[in-house]
């Protein structure tokens, strides 16, 4: 019998097939077990998050927490003594230059909060 | 909604995993891929745990969907080869068989007969005859109406009778 692609097939037909493929699947069965018998699964144990680690991860990826640490870097940034804080040149005091100190202590305060939540 | 606790899914690993990884196997034909995806496929179920609710359904449908999809995943991104060599012909195999081996080669033939299968009617046949699951289960993993997954099923059961028929 030729075999139609997307053929309409109603339950019972299917299911006369299938007794009739009985012999065959029941090899087939046979065959699954004696391959999952065969087959090197590794031990392995879940354990439930501890307190902790959920407050790391929560610390790590709070966008809140990220946007907090900006707004500490910037202000620390501007709050820094006028000589300090021009990466640009000695003399000159810039927009750039607050704002580049600003980026680099929030970069720092960022890095600093990763280190210790981990 | 009653959440899985750890011992819960240490049981279900226990219970589960093996015939998972033979799941894989069967899709994929590799063993290490198989023994990857299934140590993925349990990091992801245990991580949406929360997911799972046993009054909607049974564990075994919510891992083989999640199993499914790592399967067309691992097909999408990394190409997966099929390493099976050509089919032997019946011919091939008759001429070898004793009687006292009849049986392991008529069952080595058919599982190289399943694997031949096109990949559709194969996903279908694999978790209907060999991982045993009901039409509906099947339909629901696959995303596929019932009626696609019975005409599969059929057209599966058609193909390999007709090959072993030339055994």
């Amino acid at each position: 019998m030729a075999i139609k692609k997307n053929e309409t097939v109603n339950g019972q037909q299917l299911a006369d097939l299938e007794a009739e493929s009985a012999e065959m699947l029941t090899m087939l069965h046979e065959q699954r077990e004696e391959e999952n018998a065969r087959l090197e699964v590794p031990e392995r144990t879940f354990t439930e998050p501890t307190k902790n680690s959920q407050s790391v991860r929560m610390l790590r990826f709070s966008p809140g927490w990220m946007a907090a640490a900006l707004v500490i870097g910037f202000a620390m940034g501007f709050a820094m003594p006028r000589n300090n804080r021009s990466l640009l040149s000695d003399d000159s005091y810039t927009l750039a230059g607050d704002t580049l100190n600003g980026c680099s202590v929030a970069c720092g305060d960022i890095n600093t909060a990763l280190l210790v939540s981990m | 909604m009653t959440r899985l606790t750890a011992d819960d899914f240490n049981r279900l690993y226990r219970e589960h995993a093996r015939r998972a990884q033979g799941f894989f196997l069967r899709m994929t034909g590799d063993s290490m891929l198989a023994e990857d995806l299934t140590q993925e496929l349990f990091t992801r179920l245990w991580e949406h745990r929360s997911r799972f609710d046993a009054r909607q359904g049974e564990f075994t449908t919510w891992m083989f969907s999640v199993a499914y999809n790592l399967c067309k995943n691992e097909y999408r991104h990394r190409s997966v080869a099929r390493t099976w060599d050509a089919a032997p012909t019946a011919t091939e195999y008759a001429q070898d068989a004793s009687a006292a081996l009849e049986r392991e080669e008529k069952k080595k033939l058919l599982a190289e007969a399943v694997q031949h299968l096109p990949d559709g009617i194969r996903e279908v046949f694999l978790l209907r005859y060999e991982e045993e699951l009901s039409i509906s289960d099947v339909a629901q993993i696959l995303r596929i109406p019932e009626g696609t997954v019975k005409s599969r099923a059929y057209t599966a059961l058609k193909t390999l009778q007709q090959q072993m028929k030339q055994y």
